[in-house]
């Protein structure tokens, strides 16, 4: 194995032990001091899953449409 | 046999859509089985990797995740057997690494502290991904299953089957307002802003930002990107911004409005509008209590349905105006039909398929059509291609490259300027909507 080659396997080494202590830091549970950690502890508290990037992700997103919607009809009936 | 024929199995865009109709025609017909997902974990990482029934382990994902890979490897290999792109043998082994790649992905963002801090398996996917091609390098076997475009088209196909225009009233006109009024204003912005203000010469880059950032994030960057043929590292930049700005905008956003007084409507309709994934959203919405939630999850929603819409008006522009040559004529009908990215119609024709017949069919109830077609078998095959997609992009993408495409901080300056924009603007339009003229919507 040449030089470069080691040099490149040490890089991947390096970078994989970088991801495994992110990923050790993120899975021990630690949030922000203060107000910055404040939704992160709203979040393990309620078990809500901040990840999803699509609306379709969400587990319980026809639960909160279906409050939506009794909410506004809520307010008609209000409003009348 | 005419060129115009040989298309349909020799262009990828048609085999993202042949691709899609398959799984989807599969799933309606129930012939394509549950597909197997890693599953959440705590302390132990193999519970991944446990089906849990009732609470109590029912076996292991192990060999559905086996024949998850089989399938879509036999799928696969067809199509690159017609394409000829690559050679099918070197395809297979490749895939099989990425696919694996793409399980380790999803399995630290399946980790419950990581889901709690919002931090999704395209993240992750994307880092395992450049990890290895700018350190030892991605060898050119594992590169030919690097199939980036494929994995991301036919993931989109099938994310039209979950768009279902049904739930877009549930917040009425308000709803509607911010949604679909701010939206494209800002898009076209921050476009203007990038290519006028800015002078940014990469416009491809531009409109993914602008695109992520005013409709809904990655899923946003994803389509668009598609569809204005960029380049990898430009949806990897976009992706890793918006991913960012996500996760701080979740923190800080609810504080704010607390600190603010705001009332609680307004600023879910506002962070609704604004944070960039429906799983953010939700999270920070709830921190304003159950109605902001339930406000912020739809309007978010109704932005997510904007998706189609955004890549064919995209498709549409880049055909007719950004790659028409300087001093050509206004392209024919033909010459744009030849341009078009033709997985956009395979996507809207899913969502089509789903909302105008097998939803009907079901006698409305789009409930049921979720959880016996969509979440059971395009759902999640969706999220495997967009995570594969992301490892492949990964693999193809190195660090020169990406920092050749920031143009002296443009791109981040171009965020940051499009999304005060976008978070002014949908302050106002929100007030308007749910304070002034439809104070009684909710």
């Amino acid at each position: 194995m040449s030089i470069k080659r080691a040099k490149e396997w040490l890089k991947l080494i390096i970078g994989m032990s970088m991801l495994a202590a992110m990923v050790l830091f993120f899975t021990s549970g630690y949030t922000p001091p203060g107000l910055c950690g404040e939704v992160v502890r709203h979040n393990q508290l309620a078990d809500i899953d901040a990840s999803p990037f699509f609306y379709g992700d969400v587990e319980n997103i026809w639960e909160l449409v279906e409050g939506a919607e009794k909410l506004r009809a809520e307010a008609r009936k209000t409003a009348n | 046999m005419s060129d115009g024929i040989k298309t349909l199995w020799k262009n990828e865009d048609y085999w993202a859509i042949w691709f899609g109709f398959v799984i989807i025609i599969g799933a309606l017909l129930k012939w394509v089985p549950k597909i197997p997902k890693i599953g959440k974990w705590t302390d132990s990482p193999l519970d991944a990797f446990m089906i849990i029934k009732e609470c109590v382990v029912a076996g292991n994902n192990f060999i559905p995740l086996l024949w998850l890979l089989v399938g879509l490897t036999v799928l696969m290999a067809i199509g690159m057997a017609f394409m000829k792109t690559v050679p099918v043998g070197r395809f297979i082994a490749g895939f099989a690494v990425i696919f694996i790649l793409a399980v380790f992905s999803y399995w630290i963002a399946t980790q419950t502290s990581i889901k709690h801090w919002g931090l999704s398996y395209a993240m992750w996917a994307l880092i395992v991904g450049l990890l290895i091609s700018n350190t030892i390098g991605t060898p050119k076997w594992l590169l030919a299953g690097a199939r980036t475009e494929l994995y991301i088209k036919t993931g989109l196909v099938l994310l039209g089957a979950e768009i279902l225009f049904k739930k877009i009233l549930a917040l009425g006109p308000p709803g509607l307002m911010v949604a679909w009024i701010v939206t494209p204003v800002v898009v076209i912005f921050m476009y203007k802003f990038a290519v006028s203000g800015l002078k940014m010469k990469n416009k491809s880059l531009a409109i993914i930002i602008a695109a992520a950032t005013s409709v809904c994030g990655v899923s946003a960057a994803i389509a668009t990107a598609a569809a204005c043929r960029a380049k990898k590292e430009d949806l990897t930049l976009a992706v890793g911004m918006t991913l960012i700005f996500t996760v701080l905008m979740m923190i800080f956003m609810p504080m704010a409005i607390k600190y603010m007084g705001m009332n609680a409507i307004l600023g879910g309709a506002w962070m609704g509008g604004t944070i960039d994934s429906t799983g953010a959203v939700v999270a920070a919405g709830s921190m304003l209590g159950p109605e902001a939630e339930k406000v912020a999850a739809v309007v978010k929603m109704i932005q997510n349905v904007l998706i189609g819409v955004l890549a064919f008006c995209v498709a549409i522009y880049w055909c007719m105006v950004v790659d028409r040559d300087p001093g050509q004529s206004r392209p024919r009908a033909m010459e744009i039909w030849h341009r078009f990215p033709k997985f956009v119609l395979g996507f809207v024709a899913a969502s089509l398929v789903f909302s105008v017949i097998v939803v009907p069919a079901m006698n409305g109830d789009f409930k049921l059509v979720e959880s016996e077609f969509i979440k059971p078998v395009t759902k999640t095959l969706r999220g495997w291609f967009f995570c594969l997609a992301f490892v492949a992009i990964g693999l193809e993408s190195n660090f020169k490259d990406l920092a050749s495409r920031m143009e002296g901080g443009k791109p981040m300056t171009l965020y940051i300027v499009g999304q005060s924009f976008n978070l002014g603007l949908t302050l106002f339009i929100a007030y308007l909507a749910f304070m002034v003229f439809f104070p009684n919507a909710i």
